[in-house]
This record gives structure tokens, C-alpha cells and sequence, in this order.
């Protein structure tokens, strides 16, 4: 079994340096068809300083604050929320989950906390927008409300499931910051919240 | 008492112009990018899809938004056709079928001016008109396992709501005035040295509910307990019926809570038996008015 991960570990090693020297040779030869004219001046002389930044695969894990509403006739209002989230490592497709709490509104008294967690999966565009990735995912969220009414604790379940629309620009490696658009159809106590969202976020 | 039932259906039970609107909405929001979508990444698009549809079509229940959303109803209607529709929060709000006002027993009566057995008065307690009761309370937070003897317990909360016939219960009411402004103004008066009653001013004050029915209310503290009482007289299309509805409670009255309780009250012309919004005869009412 040792033999056989060993062989493996070999062989990956052996492709990379094949690769890599596939490419030193490719950017020799390229160098050499447009290099005629250059004196042995020209051969030695340094790489340009500024390159173009590696390809970004995407962000990691993200801070966000969201706003949204939960308004009803009973007094529920404004929610405003702090969310951490992670990502999958899956490029095109952009997958994970994370937690977000926070507090509802309530007009006719204090407000109440909230907490929930949530998943996401949809696309996001890698590749030829430089550092601008917009995304489109699908969301699911499932959560608890917990305040008073008439001076009586009460919490109450609630989940929701809709689309957020945003993007992500890149700052510095992979620190970006990012803004989006949701729209989410949320369930509670056998009342539907259709209620528009905005995601503000900042992560690596 | 004929016991009738209704099953009241509204125009869109089904929620089918709601489930439209949402899709028409979903598909204008989306159609650009899901078009992208559709010549780019054929798979993706399709998880998308599958999974909007899903969670639209799941979210089911009644617009937030709506008047009355989210509140039980309770509707309790008289032979002679004075009725009442409750709402309230349920929870923490609950209804005490146990209660002797709701069992119409023989010594149920209801608080008018100082209470009775608190000392002497000149307005005895009131005996409402019969099966119109219904209390609700909200229980205490704290609890005690041990009843500790001579400590008396009070709900949180307290609501009591009955029908009253001033004629049956041998009050005068002037030509001009109603059922509802004399039990007011006499039930105000005589609480005066036993309870602070100057919350809402010297006379109380004159209100009218969401659907614009008037009624008179006043707001007292008793000294002894510190507890509060708002009462509520609703004028009726009967000139000497009155439906009253009692507080009580540890926490100010004056509370929006309480205000907006009060004026989701409706006092109904042409009522039926005692339902829920199901249509169906229980105990303490549920869903949605």
C-alpha cells in the first residue's frame, strides 16, 4: 500500500516538473521567434515587474451584514444580521453554508434576536472578468426568532428559500468585498414574507 | 340558542393569484441571467430551476401583510343578535374555558365601580348576559411549584369580555346617551379613592376601533396590588347593550400591544355561534379571522 502512494507521489512530482518545464520551454521558444533582433543584452535582462495576478478561484469564507425585512401587521419589522459563510473549493459552482445572527424589529416593543443558518448553491463566473466575479445562487435558510410579547418570552421557527444575485471584487489576493440582491420567500407561524434582501460582505 | 357554523371560504382560498404573482415576479427577476445560464452552463440552469420552483411552490400561508394576519379569532354571537369578534395573539394569549364567567356560573359577575368584595359600594358587580362571556389570560412567566398559603396568584393578564343589557340590569340610561357611555362614566366615578383613574383623564376617553365602531374606555391602577385595569365599553346597534371588555394585568395597559387588541375587537351586527376561522366548533379558537 506504502509502495503504490509512493509511486503516486512520484508520479505527480515527475507531471509537474513536466509541466513546468513544458512551459519554460514554450515561453523560450515564443521569447526566441519574436527575440531575433535582441543582443545578448536583451536575453539577460529581467522579467517585467508587473504580471497579471494568478486566476482567482474564488472567496473562502466571507463576513456579511445583511438587511432585509420581516414585516407583518402584527409589528415584526427591519432585520439586520451579521452572517459567517464558507465556501466550497469548486470553482464554477459556488457551494456552502453559514450562520448569521442578528435582531427583528418589533414596533410595539423591543426588539427580538434571530438566528439561522443557511446554504447556497448556484454558479459564479471565474475567469475573464479580471477581478469581478458576479454570482447567482439558490438560498435556503432555516431559523428562530426570540423577543416577548405582552412582556411574555416567545420564540418562533421560521425558514425561507429564494435567489441572491451579487458580486464579488477582488481587492488584494483573495481579500474581496462583495454585494447582492436577494429576494426571499420566507415561512413563519403559517404567514408568508416575501421580502427583498441586501447582502454587503467582505472576505478571503 | 340555534348553534349555526360557518365556513367562511375567502375569494382566494387556494392562494393561486398570490402563487402567479410570485412566479411572474420570480421570472421577470430572473429570465436574463437564466437565460445566460441556459446557453452557458445547460446543468446549472437546471438545478436552479428545479430548485426555485420547489421552494416557491413550498412557501405556503397566508401574506404577513394582510389586516389581521397571524391573530385567532373568537366569535361569539347572542340570540338577540348582538355579537362580538375577538382577535388575539395566541400565543402567549390563551382562552380559560374554566373560568366561572365562561360557565355562566350563578356568582359570575363582572367589576363595575369599586369592586365588591373589596368593600362597600354602591354599584354592585354585574351579571353579564348569558354564554356571552369568554376570558382569556396569559399566564406568569415565573412559577411557583409551592402555593406559599395566603399569597394570591394573578395571571399576567386578564381578559374578560361579555355582553351587557343595561334594561336587565336595572341601569338608566338617558334618552341621549347610550348603554355603553353610562356604564363608563359610572363605572369610572365610583372606582375613584380605590384605584388611581386618571390615566386616560378624569372621564376616560372616547375611542373607535379599526372598523370604526366608538367605544369609551378608562385605565385604572389598584393601590393595593399595583396592577392595572383598562376597560372597554363597545356600543351596540342596541342603544342599551353594551359589550365590555376588562384588563388586568401586572405591566402598563397602556401598551400598543393592549391598544391594538383593542381595536382589532369588532362588535358584530349579524353574528353566528361560537367558531373558529377553520369553521370548525372548538374550544379556544385558532388560525386566522
Amino acid at each position: 500500500m506504502t509502495r503504490r502512494w509512493l509511486s503516486l507521489a512520484v508520479l505527480a512530482a515527475w507531471m509537474q516538473l513536466a509541466a513546468s518545464a513544458s512551459a519554460q520551454a514554450g515561453g523560450a521558444e515564443a521569447e526566441r521567434s519574436t527575440g531575433h533582433e535582441r543582443g545578448p543584452a536583451a536575453v539577460t535582462a529581467p522579467p517585467p515587474e508587473e504580471s497579471e495576478p494568478a486566476p482567482w478561484k474564488g472567496p473562502r469564507v466571507e463576513l456579511s451584514y445583511r438587511l432585509y425585512s420581516l414585516h407583518d401587521w402584527q409589528g415584526g419589522g427591519v432585520v439586520n444580521t451579521g452572517a459567517f459563510s464558507g465556501f466550497l473549493p469548486t470553482r464554477y459552482f459556488r457551494g456552502g453554508g453559514g450562520v448569521e445572527g442578528g435582531s427583528r424589529a418589533y414596533d410595539k416593543g423591543g426588539s427580538e434576536g434571530l438566528l439561522s443558518g443557511h446554504l447556497f448553491a448556484g454558479y459564479q463566473h471565474i475567469g475573464d472578468l479580471g477581478r469581478l466575479l458576479p454570482y447567482l445562487v439558490a438560498m435556503g435558510e432555516a431559523g428562530f426568532t426570540f423577543g416577548k410579547r405582552f412582556h411574555t418570552p416567545l420564540h418562533r421557527g421560521f425558514r425561507g428559500i429564494g435567489a441572491e444575485l451579487g458580486a464579488d471584487v477582488r481587492l488584494i489576493k483573495g481579500l474581496h468585498v462583495g454585494v447582492g440582491v436577494s429576494f426571499m420567500v420566507y415561512t413563519m407561524d403559517d404567514l408568508r414574507y416575501d421580502t427583498f434582501g441586501m447582502r454587503l460582505s467582505i472576505g478571503l | 340558542m340555534v348553534a349555526k357554523t360557518h365556513i367562511g371560504i375567502p375569494p382566494d382560498v387556494l392562494g393561486v393569484t398570490g402563487i402567479l404573482d410570485r412566479f411572474a415576479f420570480g421570472a421577470a427577476l430572473f429570465t436574463t441571467p437564466l437565460v445566460a445560464f441556459r446557453l452557458t452552463e445547460p446543468f446549472v440552469f437546471i438545478c436552479l430551476a428545479g430548485l426555485s420552483l420547489a421552494g416557491l411552490t413550498s412557501a405556503c400561508g397566508q401574506d404577513a401583510d394582510e389586516k389581521y394576519a397571524g391573530m385567532s379569532s373568537l366569535v361569539v354571537e347572542q340570540p338577540d343578535g348582538i355579537g362580538y369578534r375577538l382577535r388575539y395573539m395566541n400565543p402567549p394569549w390563551q382562552r380559560v374555558t374554566s373560568d366561572p364567567l365562561e360557565r355562566d356560573q350563578p356568582d359570575a359577575s363582572v367589576q363595575f365601580g369599586r369592586l365588591d368584595r373589596v368593600g362597600a359600594t354602591s354599584l354592585p358587580d354585574l351579571a353579564p348576559s348569558r354564554s356571552s362571556s369568554r376570558v382569556l389570560e396569559v399566564d406568569r412567566t415565573a412559577s411557583v411549584d409551592v402555593p406559599l398559603p395566603g399569597v394570591i396568584t394573578y395571571p399576567k393578564y386578564r381578559l374578560e369580555v361579555s355582553v351587557l343589557h343595561c334594561d336587565d340590569l336595572g341601569i338608566q340610561v338617558a334618552m341621549e346617551d347610550t348603554c355603553a357611555k353610562q356604564l363608563n362614566s359610572s363605572d369610572l366615578a365610583d372606582r375613584t379613592g380605590s384605584e388611581l383613574n386618571t390615566f386616560f383623564g378624569i372621564d376616560g376617553r372616547k375611542g373607535k376601533n379599526d372598523a370604526g365602531q366608538p367605544y369609551y374606555e378608562f385605565m385604572t391602577q389598584v393601590t393595593q396590588t399595583a396592577r392595572y385595569r383598562r376597560v372597554v365599553y363597545y356600543e351596540t346597534r342596541d342603544r342599551l347593550a353594551a359589550i365590555r371588555l376588562g384588563f388586568e394585568a401586572n405591566p402598563p395597559l397602556s401598551e400598543l400591544e393592549v391598544t391594538q387588541m383593542i381595536n382589532a375587537f369588532e362588535v358584530l351586527d349579524d353574528g353566528v355561534q361560537e367558531h373558529d376561522a377553520t369553521g370548525a366548533a372548538s374550544s379556544d379558537a385558532g388560525g386566522t379571522p
